[in-house]
């Protein structure tokens, strides 16, 4: 019984040192942004990375513009304007994903738009602004 | 008369007295004394090796099936996050921390 418990007890101990040891020689970095997530996620090429680059900056102005015009209409108070600026941002949220997964190979654009689309805002089936 | 060696022999016969070990008593002693062995005897020793190779394999098996710290669902939600402006704002009316 005592010699089974060693056993047990060296078994526990070798498997939980193996199981550490594994788990921080197979750790990943993560990455530092989207585009260093996109690159190593979707095998993108310099060129791809790079025109998903300049659509990100690009990108960027429109999507504090529109921040920016969501938090006025709402301290305004105004439920029309929040219901038009969802729209437009919706409708332009997306056109840039696609516009993104346009620059990469096929197969990788179809998994991106799998991965992506579905946490947009606009893809639930709820006012994400909060309106009726 | 008949004579029969067979008896001759058996009456000539003795057995020769056993070989005496003055330290034999006194090594039998020496190991009462010590009582049963405590090491790792060889069987136990194979086992042990198996249970090692064992425990190496099952925790290398988990450390590999185990989920990494990041998934492609949370880099692909924080990305959303920071091209979609209604959950953006969505996260500031809810008290969340711009990026």
């Amino acid at each position: 019984m005592k010699r089974l418990l060693q056993l047990v007890v060296l078994i526990l101990a070798v498997g939980g040192v193996s199981f550490g040891v594994t788990r921080w020689l197979a750790r990943e970095q993560p990455p530092a942004d989207s585009l260093e997530w996109m690159t190593r996620e979707f095998s993108l090429s310099a060129d791809q990375r790079a025109a998903i680059a300049r659509l990100q900056a690009d990108y960027a102005v429109v999507y504090e513009a529109h921040c920016v015009a969501i938090m006025a209409a709402r301290d305004a108070g105004d439920p029309a304007e929040l219901k038009r600026l969802e729209t437009v941002c919706t409708t332009a949220t997306r056109a840039h994903l696609h516009a993104v997964a346009a620059c990469m190979d096929p197969a990788a654009a179809r998994r991106f738009l799998a991965l992506v689309e579905p946490k947009l805002a606009g893809h639930r089936h709820e006012a994400p602004l909060g309106l009726p | 008369m008949n004579h029969d060696p067979l008896s001759d022999r058996l009456r000539e016969w003795a057995l020769p007295p056993p070989a005496f070990d003055p330290a034999f008593a006194a090594r039998v002693q020496t190991r009462l004394h010590a009582g049963p062995s405590t090491g790792w005897s060889g069987a136990f020793r194979l086992t042990a090796a198996a249970c090692v190779l064992l425990g190496v394999g099952m925790g290398v098996a988990g450390g590999l099936r185990a989920p990494a710290g990041h998934s492609n669902e949370q880099l692909a939600a924080a990305y959303a996050r920071s091209i979609d402006p209604l959950l953006m704002t969505a996260d500031a009316r809810g008290g969340h921390a711009h990026p």
